[in-house]
């Protein structure tokens, strides 16, 4: 009984420590790779890129369904068309940056081992994750199915990257810019609060209007109107709403859920 | 010399022959150092002397506005390049003042290639 105690333990040992050594290889690989990702749910939207990943930075070249170049260097984004790059106000992440955001803050759920391959589970609040990495630490798939939307980003091919982050952004004439896109602060804030949203536009009267809805991190549906003149937002019985008056623009929140409103309430008065 | 003879002398008291010869000639010597302390003091400068000093002052004056007009030229220069080249002032207002229109593109397109927050 006692050797069999002993066995496993060292064998759950071994499968730790190198289940550990795949995913340290993971986080500090630096590798060129083509993927294609697929959204599939309410909407459906599919990505081809080219990556160049460092620990730290990335930089993505999007083909297909329109041809644009974002970049995350020293933990401001850009993004843009050779010679013509502004900073964006907001994160850009990919599947990949999500899923390895989850794996640091709620660590690995389930790990097996599939034909020479790893196999990591990661059930967070953003989205049950699955990544498939191969022996060498290169990511081959990683799927996320959260609120009945799948997310599935495959590589096609992963090589390993050897130049630095400026070498490919010389290519890409990536120059720092000083210009941001303009951007209003609020809205900037309130979306720091959620992990999806979708944006449309409407029309209230005769104004033109944009309607964001998005899930806040606890779960909670949000709207958010932008307009450029103050309207009339229509709520539903159990909705509250807050209001926010910027230079030239007005920004409605809306929700049900008042610990939200009040998060957000206590942000907009920062 | 006699001194109270010479004061009194001055002050028309007594007369030259009353005067002894020691102090006689003491007055001579006065009366010709008041003659050139006289010309001393209507003194006027020569003509040559007059226009070399006139043309050192109109000299400085010139160099004074000249250096005023100068000065003037520059201030001016440095309002107009103020007030005509643009500043980051109205940038940063006009990042304040994005239209629906370049928010709901610029939403679309981190959307489009982010996968969420």
């Amino acid at each position: 009984m006692k050797r069999t105690l002993i066995l496993t333990c060292i064998a759950v040992y071994t499968v730790a420590v190198f289940c550990q050594s795949f995913i340290d290889l993971f986080l500090t690989n630096s590798y060129f790779g083509r993927r294609v990702v697929t959204e599939r749910g309410a909407n459906n939207k599919s990505r081809i890129e080219l990556v160049y990943r460092w620990p730290d930075d990335k930089i993505v070249q999007v083909l297909s369904p329109l041809i644009l170049i974002w970049a995350k260097h020293s933990g401001s984004f850009i993004m843009g068309e050779p010679n013509n790059f502004r900073i964006s106000p907001l994160e850009i992440l990919d599947l990949e940056d999500l899923f390895i955001r989850q794996l640091k803050q709620v660590g690995i759920s389930k790990t097996e081992r599939i034909d020479g391959k790893y196999k990591v589970v990661v059930d967070s609040s953003s989205g049950f994750f699955t990544a498939i990495i191969n022996d060498k630490g290169y990511p081959e798939k990683i799927t996320r199915i959260f609120q009945g939307v799948t997310t599935e980003l495959v590589y096609e091919e992963v090589k390993p990257l050897t130049q630095k982050f400026d070498e490919i952004a010389n290519k890409y004439n990536i120059r720092p810019s000083e210009a941001t896109i303009s951007f209003p602060s609020e809205i900037k804030e309130i979306l720091q609060t959620v992990s999806w949203y979708t944006v449309s536009r409407l029309k209230i009267g005769e104004e033109q209007v944009i309607l964001i809805m998005a899930n806040h991190k606890s779960g909670s549906i949000l709207k958010v109107v932008y307009a450029s003149k103050e309207v009339n937002v229509n709520m539903e019985q159990n909705e509250k709403m807050i209001q926010c008056t910027g230079q030239g623009y007005h920004i409605y929140v809306v929700t049900q859920d008042d610990n939200v409103l009040k998060q957000i309430k206590q942000l907009l008065e920062k | 010399m006699n001194d109270e003879d010479f004061q009194r002398f001055l002050d028309g008291e007594l007369t030259k022959e009353e005067l002894d010869e020691k102090t006689k000639q003491d007055v001579k010597i006065y009366n010709s150092m008041m003659q050139v302390i006289k010309v001393r003091y209507h003194y006027k400068p020569s003509p040559v002397l007059e226009k070399r000093v006139m043309s050192k002052i109109h000299k400085g004056r010139e160099l004074f506005s000249e250096i005023l007009v100068a000065a003037s030229v520059v201030i001016a220069l440095f309002f107009i390049t103020l007030n005509l080249l643009p500043t980051k002032i109205p940038a940063t207002a006009r990042s304040q003042q994005a239209s629906v229109s370049e928010v709901f593109d610029y939403l679309s397109l981190v959307k489009l290639v982010g996968d969420g927050f």
